[in-house]
């Protein structure tokens, strides 16, 4: 213990003085603190000088709930009131914040393709149902082969000003091809554009160096650009800032907290009956149903089946269909497994009994299917493999694997509704033909890059999205795919498949098509499963909203009561 | 003092520099975005060519060479999946970030402190063990289900707050008592073990002796001495706050840093998992050498060597 005065210290045999302990004399309290706040104010200036240049992308308007104090004024946004006509707001949840509204670079339908279909607008219309509507193209024709030719309405105007027309068209199609831009858009990839030709202001002609025949629906993806805000904006800048010439605008994006979209008082369609799009990224499944029972949250995507009835409890619509995703299990012949034979396939056919795993797990939303292809296009004939146990002991003894085998399956967990238990009932069913399945599950993102070299594990348990397209369908199993995580080796498909990308012809398609799908039947290079359930939650005061098979969310019709 | 405060700069400066040169290579070797950038019908060599294309398919060396010289310029690199400097988007989330972490860290310590305080000074009573029960049980709830429920009652069955996202102060109750629960707790915890071994001293009879109230020799005295582990904690626990707020943030729907990471690491957008980790990293480094310099004011027996 230390007493009062001057204490003597020995250090390595030296006397040496210490200083008074008592610290009001002899020691400055100024400079710690001194140095303390310095550093602090450093830090915090640097924040928020960092930060600060990121508000100016939020206007200091009206908005839901946030605080908007340090916003500045966005330069993008028509401030007009809207006309009377529109009024309301809805709000919808998704499960993560858009990364980019540049329609050339949003990947996923929602909700970055849901907010890009209320703000662009499409040379044709996707309708829920899938089909093709005249949008801002009036009328299509193909001309031969290798030319299609557009028509194209005279009455639209973007929302920053500028006209559409032929330009627009040409603009936007060879921005989608300029590798600057490295969009990450679907339908260029597959134009084979040799150039697009401007007939008169408002006629097009695309001529392509090889048939296109699916043309109508990569145009059905591509939003119309107006050239030149799109050529004279930084493409930082445009990431952030979409213009198109769709109904809304988008009014305000605070990152990871909403999207707002406000109708625009001169669209040249229908005038949208709500005034007000919120779109808001809340990742919990439990937050989201909380929301929407305290009203916090309009329509919701990705309802659990359990949550259903607390949801009806609380006042809200469900609304659901078997999605467009198809689940299915791939067998990856790259590794050298019973499963190269093709009756050991079949058999895994047989023995999977979707309908129970349907009934018990999925609400009765799933049910077998041959999910190859969308069931529009699927030639009636082929019926999925049965439930039936016993046949699938038989081809397996007829095999020589009586008596069973391992196998390993991946899976990405948590991706599709209630996929971890479907697949653990899946193993179960296998199990009962002697067949045991070791589950690995492995996230998406590490599992991208095996399924494109293809080598996942012998099994492989994935929901490939289907695109109500034939050959966008079938080219799922062709070999030089990315996202066909199998290496299945099939001459007659892989010779069919590459005929069907480049037949214009309707009836040689359909002809392709239906062999193509028998032999895809009788060779089973998956387990053929169910087709991915959608639920959405709908509350009471939105009305003439449909659910699309697109898993898109749009409200360009729909309206709300108060 | 500033030959100590330069010497723990250079450390810090060493120590994000390995840390970020560490999640820079594990990153990378569990594989890349360009699968999840491609769409679905792209051909195997379009997606090689997206992989060309950002550069991911040289040399991890190289491409860390590249990268750190970008970084000492302030340059981080562009986020894969928003298109713009990944700095900026780190930095967007951090006002967000601050006002929570800031009001958990507040909460933990206006209602731990008097709380660990209550317990030690009336220890062997119910008061102590109804505390440290409540401080046991705060620990161990785990935060979601504390969220969730916090949400039902007051957001769904009595609507008296909202539920998710941000806006007003109403939004940030919530969020900020879930966050706070488990720092209260422990706070609660140190104060009343710190205060009880410090009721022991000597010193605190002395004061006694000299006819102070019980208030001044509890407060003025012992906490004082009591408080020094927490300030320790408090260095640890808001650089947690700022980037491991996670659970909580995707609870609430709150967009702070922890969320921004993780999807990050899910989407494998590299330069946003780096510029986060240099971002949290450096606060770190600097909330301690701040309170390791505030320490030679609160207790003076300590030197900085």
């Amino acid at each position: 213990m230390v007493a009062c005065g001057f204490e003597q210290t020995r250090w390595r045999g030296k006397a040496v003085k210490a200083r008074m302990l008592d610290n009001r004399r002899g020691r400055s309290r100024l400079l710690p603190w001194g140095t303390a706040i310095a550093i602090a104010m450093v830090v915090l200036l640097a924040a928020v000088g960092c930060s600060g240049s990121e508000e100016a992308n939020t206007t200091a308007g009206n908005s839901v709930s946030t605080q908007a104090g340090d916003g500045a004024a966005v330069a993008s946004t028509t401030t007009q009131a809207a006309p009377a006509e529109s009024s309301g707001q809805v709000v919808i949840s998704a499960g993560t914040d858009p990364a980019i509204l540049d329609p050339m670079k949003a990947g996923t339908p929602h909700p970055e393709m849901s907010i890009v279909s209320h703000i662009f607008d499409f040379l044709v219309w996707t309708t829920p149902d899938m089909q093709f509507e005249p949008m801002l193209a009036e009328s299509w024709t193909l001309v031969d082969d290798l030319t299609w030719e557009f028509k194209l309405r005279k009455d639209v105007t973007f929302s920053n000003g500028e006209k559409f027309d032929a330009e627009s068209v040409k603009y936007t199609i060879e921005r989608g091809l300029d590798p600057k831009v490295e969009s990450t858009d679907r339908t260029t990839g597959f134009i084979s554009l040799d150039n697009v030709e401007i007939v008169d202001p408002f006629t097009v002609r695309i001529h392509t160096e090889q048939p296109v025949p699916g043309m109508v629906l990569r145009l059905s993806f591509l939003a119309m650009l107006p050239p030149k805000h799109y050529s004279e904006t930084p493409l930082e800048t445009l990431a952030q800032n979409p213009v198109g010439s769709g109904p809304y605008v988008l009014k305000e994006w605070v990152k990871n907290d909403h999207v707002a979209l406000e109708a625009r008082s001169d669209y040249w369609g229908n005038q949208p009956k709500i005034k007000d799009v919120i779109f808001r990224p809340i990742p919990e499944a439990g937050t989201v149903v909380s929301e929407l029972m305290s009203g916090g949250v309009d329509i919701a995507p990705n309802i659990a089946p359990e949550d259903q009835a607390t949801l009806e409890g609380g006042g809200l619509t469900i609304l659901q269909q078997p999605g467009a995703r198809r689940m299915q299990i791939g067998f990856n012949f790259k590794k050298d497994m019973p499963t190269k034979d093709k009756r050991v396939r079949q058999a895994m056919n047989y023995a999977v009994d979707v309908d129970t795993i349907g009934n018990a797990l999925l609400g009765g939303l799933a049910s077998k299917s041959f999910n190859l292809i969308w069931p529009a296009l699927a030639d009636p004939s082929i019926k999925p493999y049965p439930y039936d146990i016993e046949k699938a002991r038989a081809l397996l003894k007829e095999a020589g694997y009586e008596n069973g085998f391992t196998i390993d399956m991946q899976y990405p967990p948590g991706r599709y509704v209630k996929n971890n238990e479907v697949a653990q009932a899946i193993a179960n069913d296998l199990a009962k033909v002697n067949i045991k399945v070791n589950l690995k599950p492995t996230d998406i993102a590490t599992l991208g890059p095996l399924i494109v070299s293809k080598s996942t594990d012998p099994m492989i348990f994935l929901g490939l999205s289907d695109l109500f397209d034939t050959t966008y369908d079938l080219t799922v199993l062709d070999r030089n795919y990315a996202m066909n995580p199998i290496d299945w080796q099939n001459e007659e498909y892989q010779v069919g498949i590459e005929e069907l990308q480049r037949t214009v012809d309707p009836a040689r398609q359909k002809e392709l098509s239906y062999q193509l799908q028998a032999i895809a039947y009788e060779e089973s290079p998956w387990i053929y499963l169910y087709w991915n359930p959608d639920i959405y939650a709908k509350s009471s005061r939105v009305q003439d909203f449909e659910i699309r098979a697109d898993e898109q969310i749009i409200m360009r019709d729909a309206s709300v009561t108060e | 003092m500033g030959r100590y405060v330069v010497n723990r700069l250079g450390q810090a400066l060493l120590a994000v520099a390995c840390v970020t040169a560490l999640v820079f290579f594990v990153a990378r070797v569990l594989g890349d975005p360009s699968t999840l950038m491609a769409p679905p019908e792209a051909t195997v060599q379009q997606v090689l060519e997206i992989k060309h294309r950002m550069g991911l398919d040289r040399p991890l060396l190289v491409q860390f060479l590249e990268f750190a010289r970008g970084a000492l310029q302030g340059d981080l690199g562009q986020s894969y999946r928003q298109g713009r400097p990944a700095l900026s988007v780190v930095m967007s989330t951090l006002p967000k970030t601050l006002e929570l972490a800031l009001t958990a860290q507040l909460l933990a310590l206006v209602i731990g402190i008097p709380l660990g305080i209550l317990a030690a000074a009336r220890r062997k009573t119910w008061i102590d063990s109804a505390t440290t029960g409540a401080a046991v049980v705060g620990q161990s709830v785990p935060m979601f289900w504390l969220g969730l429920m916090l949400i039902v009652v007051f957001g769904v069955k009595l609507r008296l707050l909202p539920v998710s996202g941000t806006g007003g102060v109403s939004h940030l109750i919530l969020p900020a008592v879930t966050l706070a629960t488990y720092s209260m707790a422990r706070t609660a915890r140190l104060v009343r073990s710190g205060m009880l071994d410090q009721m022991g001293q000597e010193y605190m009879l002395t004061a006694r002796a000299k006819g102070l109230s019980e208030h001044r020799v509890l407060i003025s005295h012992g906490l004082r001495n009591a408080l020094i582990p927490v300030v320790t904690i408090i260095s640890l626990d808001f650089a947690v706050l700022l980037g491991g707020a996670v659970v909580t943030e995707t609870v609430f729907a709150w967009p702070g840093l922890g969320r921004l990471v993780v999807n990050a690491i899910n989407t494998r957008d590299f330069p946003v998992i780096q510029a986060s980790v240099i971002v949290i990293a450096v606060v770190f480094v600097l909330i301690n050498l701040i309170v390791d310099v505030l320490y030679t004011v609160i207790d003076p027996r300590v030197r900085l060597t």
